[in-house]
């Protein structure tokens, strides 16, 4: 419970937010499923996204360029993305959370936030996203580096919007989980030959060599089960890249 | 902040605060149908549409939905006008408990504008998000199905199972070759059930018992009214929050709560210092309750992380969760006991060192000894002697949680006479009554304890968890009071399964004929005794006698650490026992060179047989030897196995993924001998209609609708004509509660002789109404009415105009109660095919098969709805669930992300038949149901892991065997998918 939340702004501009944001003990909400999930009596005011006209999906240019207020359900469903990398994205997406969370969970919300799953994330590194924030000129970055020191770059930003580059190109996605649609302990994508692997620590990382030394142990899988399962995933994530069958 | 939005098709405006939830919002507007059962998001519970997507309530910031359309469950109907969903939840059996149900109607709501036709996985992802622990999401997903086939207009079958036929006691005999099996089966995902019952309905005696009659109490449930505790609106209501200890074992030296009391807005702050110190068990059992006394309301040492410190009661959530921040605590941290083999090591700090504490039976406070137990017939030592093969082995049994989706709550009040009224959601509002009375310093008299609808209990709510503190609350307060559990609560400090270490040694001859059988279990009770004694007795009690040897014996020793504490769950103790005895059945069967299910079938019980252990221990005490009178085992695992192609070849179409099948059985028992009793009062009214009064509690299963049927049947009328009102301390007879699959067998038995009662008074009113050459003797209850031999009749409400108002007035009614020595056991077989895949380490189940003897199935549907509900938690104990804690003793797994419960898409396919045998001494021939799916699914499982398909090396013996569930990547470590499993490593 936010208990303490008593102000609530709804903003025009990326600017007015980044404005309010500044001022200290306030969060910014995008769907709220986090946010609002969390025991947190410091959060005085939040300052509402969905006026800001982030909810957006463009293809143009080679790329497709989606605001940071658009739904992971939207995501999913969007044409656009059914066909982008062989429609990795929208299968991460559906596997990372139930229908009722995308239809509210934002795509803002998701790479911000610390209780999103690895799956989303560990697709977009592999796509080469780049992340566009307001804080509040605009800045452009890799999502790797977005990834690296996250919490710096939120810091009197927001998230406006994520790119991904079109590609015909093929990708490719594995898993493992405890059951069917239990959320991934370890997972790899892979665009080409551009690898990203997550579940191995605080973030997914690009390439196999770093994830391996970086190993955690959680109540779910040991260090030593994610350092033995995360190379099959990774070959079954380039294999199918490749185009070889594979399920 | 003013909002405008449309709910339900009118528009409302409201004052909404910040942080207020669209939940919140809702319930204010008196709509109830969104639940509360967690805060984070997972249950699903409180979902709602929003602008026609189906989405969390209780995430939903109420600010946002200012201008848009909210629709809620209470859209679709009422009980007396329901829409096509509405009639295919209740045929097709897809409500239980109905706390999940109003947002699965709006799932199906969300899917079926969209999509009129939708396949099966359409139907079970659109209830992605929405969790169920009662249904194993069979009959929802039937049941979206056949509304969509309504919907669109085109005819429906009814769904209709064949009644009951008998089958001699031991499943065999005229009836196999008169009748085809006797079977009713359902399938979901597979293809259509192969075997369906070909009985008819013409020439079964029965008219109502037997059949799949419609949840009664369906109607409020689908429509979302409100049913359950915490949908009342309660004037002055204050809002309880407990401090709970952050430490795992350590004394309170100083706890101040004046600044807590001085916040405005809050009520009462009570500390141990402020209420009288009494021992007692949380654990809701008949009196004497067999579990040590080893709690207080309040004490000055705290023994688990999330143990009881202080209790607060406020105006709002908001000012009780901040008042909990100024509670000033000091602690004198102990050194904790987090492993259960170290609990009774020498310098291990003493759990229980009070004086106060008062033990059960054996048990030895100072090595921390809640209890010990043994049972023995014959002389296993002997055994030993004479046996040409000892084998023994070692298995291990996680902590799990009861889960349900409704947690804990309790509302108390002082009515206008200042009597306590706890309105609560218990499994036990007898037991209730009477725990608290002494810790509350109230006579039993001045407290009234009602059990509204229950939104699931599994054994969680078996227990007095909250009722007492909520109570002290109201008593210094005066104010009525609410105290409902969060999720994360319902994880630190709510119940579990108790974990166990199971050895069993078993002797053999070389023919494979069983000498002597001996469980040796160690279990972890946490921090209280609760159930610690009879949990632990039913491990060895209802397994070790699955099996016929003349030598058996069971020895366990239930120790305290400083967890949370262990409980009742479904199954009790059983799921334990099973797991260790049933692989350990294939072990000594592959040592012997025998095929398992040869070796089981020369050894297992049949009719006739005497439970001999079930003498030696019953709730504590000396108890009554069982003689099996029905036993439909045989059958059961010609069907279950049969289902899922056991001993067929299985090829997974990828190379890097292998097959396997496994197999297990298991019995239960019904009732408690000697000690469950139940009471039921009966009256009949002007109209023909009766008033039933049982003090058995429905917590979601069907139970009120099976006493209706029990009821109709001796009463010649429908089960519609049963007004059942149950569980209410001020105004139905006793019964001990829902528990240890008591209800139908011990209630429903007191219901037939009360129906019985009645009937008798009916038929002489209706002998003096028919004329003086009638006897009442030869009057026929049926069809609503009472016929005499030469077909002339009086209907029922002819009967009771005339004895209310005419003539010889009286009230017909009839009261009795039921307590039985014999508690037949129902039988079990569960298989499960799973599919391993060898790079990763991943299993997955992709179907499971249960067949129950349970004597006679009551209602069908139902029956078959308690199978689905069982064998899917039994799923969880033997694929993915498990608490799981951190060296502190904090759980790690506080939420359902974490605790992973099976949800609809990846359910496998699941096949379930009821084997149905005549029992001589339930009502009908009706034995239990609803626990003992819970007990061979998780064997089965961990078996089909280590087939000779999955691991042609993994000799059972030599290490490649799973003694331990679940199985999850946690537990399967590279170490051991390489060197255990050779066929593993050499994929790599
Ligand atoms: C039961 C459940 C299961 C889930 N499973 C998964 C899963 O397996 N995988 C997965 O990926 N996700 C999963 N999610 C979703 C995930 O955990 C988050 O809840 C979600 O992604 C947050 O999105 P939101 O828009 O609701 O964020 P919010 O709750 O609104 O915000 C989350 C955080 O991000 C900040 N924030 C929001 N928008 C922005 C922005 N534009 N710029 C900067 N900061 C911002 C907020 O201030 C807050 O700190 C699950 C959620 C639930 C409830
Ligand atoms: S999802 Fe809202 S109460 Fe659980
Ligand atoms: S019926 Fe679904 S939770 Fe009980």
């Amino acid at each position: 419970m936010l208990v303490n939340l008593r102000a609530y702004h709804r903003p025009r501009t990326p600017a007015e937010a980044v404005a309010l944001l500044r001022e200290g003990r306030t969060a910014l909400l995008g769907g709220g499923t986090e946010l609002f999930g969390l025991d947190d009596d410091t959060v005085e005011s939040v300052i509402d996204l969905a006026p800001l006209g982030l909810d957006f999906i463009l293809a143009h240019g080679g790329e497709v360029r989606i605001g940071a207020m658009t739904t992971l359900k939207r995501l999913a469903e969007a044409p656009e993305v059914a066909t982008l990398a062989g429609g990795i994205l929208a299968r991460a997406i559906c596997q990372a959370a139930p229908a009722t969370i995308r239809a509210a969970a934002t795509v803002g919300g998701t790479l911000a936030g610390n209780k999103g799953g690895e799956e989303i994330p560990t697709v977009l590194l592999a796509l080469g996203a780049r992340v566009t924030l307001a804080a509040p000129e605009p800045i452009k970055m890799p999502f790797e580096l977005f990834l690296s020191a996250k919490a710096d770059h939120l810091a009197g930003a927001l998230i406006t919007e994520v790119t991904v580059p079109c590609t015909d190109q093929r990708a490719g996605f594995a898993f493992v989980s405890r059951t069917p649609a239990d959320r991934a302990i370890v997972c790899a994508a892979a665009a080409g030959a551009r690898v990203a692997v997550g579940g191995m620590g605080p973030h997914p990382v690009l390439g196999w060599s770093d994830a391996a030394t970086q190993a955690i142990s959680d109540h779910r899988a040991s260090a030593e089960y994610r350092r033995w399962v995360a190379p099959a995933l990774v070959r079954r994530a380039l294999a199918e890249a490749r185009g070889e069958v594979l399920a | 902040m003013k909002i405008t939005f449309t709910l339900n098709g009118a528009p409302v405006t409201a004052d909404v605060r910040a942080n207020q939830t669209l939940l919140d919002l809702l319930r204010g507007e008196a709509i109830y149908s969104g639940k509360h059962g967690c805060e984070t998001g997972e249950c699903g519970a409180c979902a709602v549409l929003v602008g026609g997507e189906l989405r969390p309530s209780c995430l939903m910031p109420a600010a946002r939905v200012d201008g848009r359309v909210v629709e809620t469950a209470e859209a679709g109907g009422r009980p007396n006008r329901l829409n096509p969903i509405h009639r295919a939840f209740l045929d097709c059996g897809g409500v239980q408990c109905g706390y999940c149900t109003p947002a699965m109607v709006l799932a199906t709501e969300q899917l079926l504008r969209q999509n009129p036709s939708p396949t099966e996985q359409e139907a079970r992802e659109c209830l992605s998000g929405v969790l169920c622990r009662c249904t194993g999401y069979v009959k929802p997903v039937e049941a979206i199905l056949r509304a969509a086939v309504l919907l669109r207009g085109e005819e429906v079958p009814p769904v209709d199972r064949p009644p009951s036929g008998v089958l001699t006691p031991d499943g065999s005999g005229p009836a196999a070759d008169t009748r085809p099996p006797a079977a009713s089966g359902n399938t979901i995902g597979g293809e259509a059930p192969a075997a369906l019952l070909e009985r008819t309905l013409e020439g079964d005696p029965l008219k109502v018992v037997g059949r799949p009659q419609p949840k009664l109490d369906g109607p409020r449930l689908v429509t979302g009214r409100p049913a359950f505790v915490a949908d009342v609106e309660v004037r002055g209501l204050l809002h309880a929050r407990l401090l709970l200890s952050p430490h795992a074992h350590a004394r309170i030296t100083r706890i101040d709560a004046t600044r807590a009391r001085a916040l405005p807005g809050v009520h009462a702050v009570l500390t141990h210092h402020d209420i009288p110190r009494v021992s007692y068990t949380s654990a809701g059992q008949s009196w004497p309750e067999p579990s040590p006394h080893d709690m207080r309301s309040l004490d000055d040492k705290v023994r688990f992380v999330g143990d009881r410190v202080a209790a607060v009661a406020a105006e709002t959530p908001e000012i009780a969760a901040q008042a909990l921040t100024l509670i000033e605590v000091e602690y004198e941290i102990l050194p904790a006991i987090l492993d259960m083999e170290q609990s009774t090591l020498g310098g291990a700090s003493i759990i229980h060192d009070e004086p106060d504490s008062r033990g059960f039976g054996h048990f030895d406070f100072a090595r921390n000894i809640a209890a010990q137990i043994t049972a023995t017939h014959g002389d296993v030592a002997q055994g030993f002697a004479e046996a040409d093969l000892i084998v023994e082995r070692t298995y291990r049994v996680p902590k799990v949680q009861q889960t349900s989706i409704e947690p804990h709550v309790t509302i108390t009040y002082l009515d206008e006479d200042d009597r306590l009224v706890v309105r609560t959601s218990t499994q036990v509002p007898f037991h209730v009554r009477r725990i608290i009375a002494p810790l509350i310093g109230l006579p039993i008299s001045r407290i009234r304890v009602i059990k509204p609808r229950i939104g699931g209990g599994f054994g969680g709510k078996q227990e007095v968890l909250i009722e007492d503190i909520c109570a002290h609350l109201t008593l210094a307060t005066g104010r009525p009071v609410k105290l409902e559990y969060t999720r994360a609560e319902e994880f630190t400090a709510a119940r579990s399964r108790h974990p166990q270490i199971i050895t069993i040694k078993t002797g053999v001859m070389r023919d494979g004929t069983l000498v002597a059988n001996e469980m040796r279990v160690r279990a972890d009770t946490g921090a209280y005794g609760s159930h610690a004694l009879t949990v632990q007795s039913n491990t060895g009690v209802k397994t070790l006698p699955l099996y016929r040897a003349p030598h058996l014996r069971f020895e366990c020793t239930t120790v305290y650490t400083n967890l949370p504490p262990a409980g009742a769950f479904r199954g009790y103790g059983v799921p334990q026992g099973a797991f260790a005895l049933e692989c350990q059945m294939d072990e000594v069967a592959h040592l012997l060179g025998m095929d398992p299910w040869e070796f089981r079938a020369k050894n297992w019980v049949r009719v006739g047989d005497v439970n001999v252990l079930s003498k030696k221990m019953n709730e504590g005490k000396e108890g009554y030897a069982q003689e099996i009178a029905s036993c439909g085992l045989a059958e059961c695992v010609a069907k279950a196995s049969a289902a899922v192609g056991y001993g067929q070849p299985k090829v997974s179409p990828h190379p890097h993924k292998k097959r396997g099948v496994g197999g297990a059985i298991a019995m239960q028992g019904s009732a408690i001998p000697g000690v469950d009793m139940g009471g039921a009062w009966l009256k009949l009214n002007d109209d023909g209609s009766f008033n039933l009064l049982v003090g058995a509690t429905d917590l979601g299963t069907g139970a009120d609708t099976v006493m209706a049927q029990i009821a109709a049947e001796v009463l010649g009328c429908q089960a519609e004509d049963i007004l059942v009102y149950p569980s209410d301390t001020d105004l139905t007879p006793f019964d001990t509660g829902a528990y240890a699959s008591s209800t139908t067998y011990i209630s429903g038995m007191a219901v037939k002789k009360a129906a019985e009662e009645a009937a008798w008074e009916i038929r002489k009113v209706a002998a003096r109404l028919l004329g003086d050459t009638v006897h009442a003797e030869q009057i026929r209850l049926d069809d609503r009415k009472a016929t005499a031999p030469d077909g002339r009749s009086v209907t029922l409400a002819e009967v009771a105009l005339h004895s209310l108002h005419v003539a010889n007035q009286q009230q017909i009614m009839g009261q009795a109660s039921s307590v039985s020595l014999k508690s037949p056991p129902p039988f079990c077989a569960q298989f499960a095919e799973v599919e391993v895949d060898v790079e990763t380490g991943q299993v997955t189940v992709l179907q499971m098969a249960s067949a129950v003897d349970c004597g006679r199935a009551m209602n069908p549907v139902m029956a078959e709805g308690q199978v689905e509900g069982a064998a899917t938690q039994a799923l969880g104990y033997g694929h993915c669930e498990e608490m799981v804690w951190d060296e502190a003793g904090r759980m790690l797994t506080q939420d359902l992300r974490d605790y992973h419960i099976y949800e609809a898409a990846e359910m496998p396919v699941h096949h379930t038949f009821l084997v149905e045998t005549h029992d001589p001494f339930g009502p009908f021939g009706a034995k239990a149901v609803a626990e003992v799916p819970t007990d061979a699914m998780a064997p089965a499982i961990a078996k089909a892991i280590v087939s000779k398909n999955v691991a042609p090396h993994g000799d059972p013996v030599q290490g490649g065997t799973r003694r331990y569930i679940p199985i999850t990547c946690r537990t399967m470590l590279a170490a051991e998918c390489s060197a255990s499993r050779p066929d593993l490593a050499c994929q790599k």
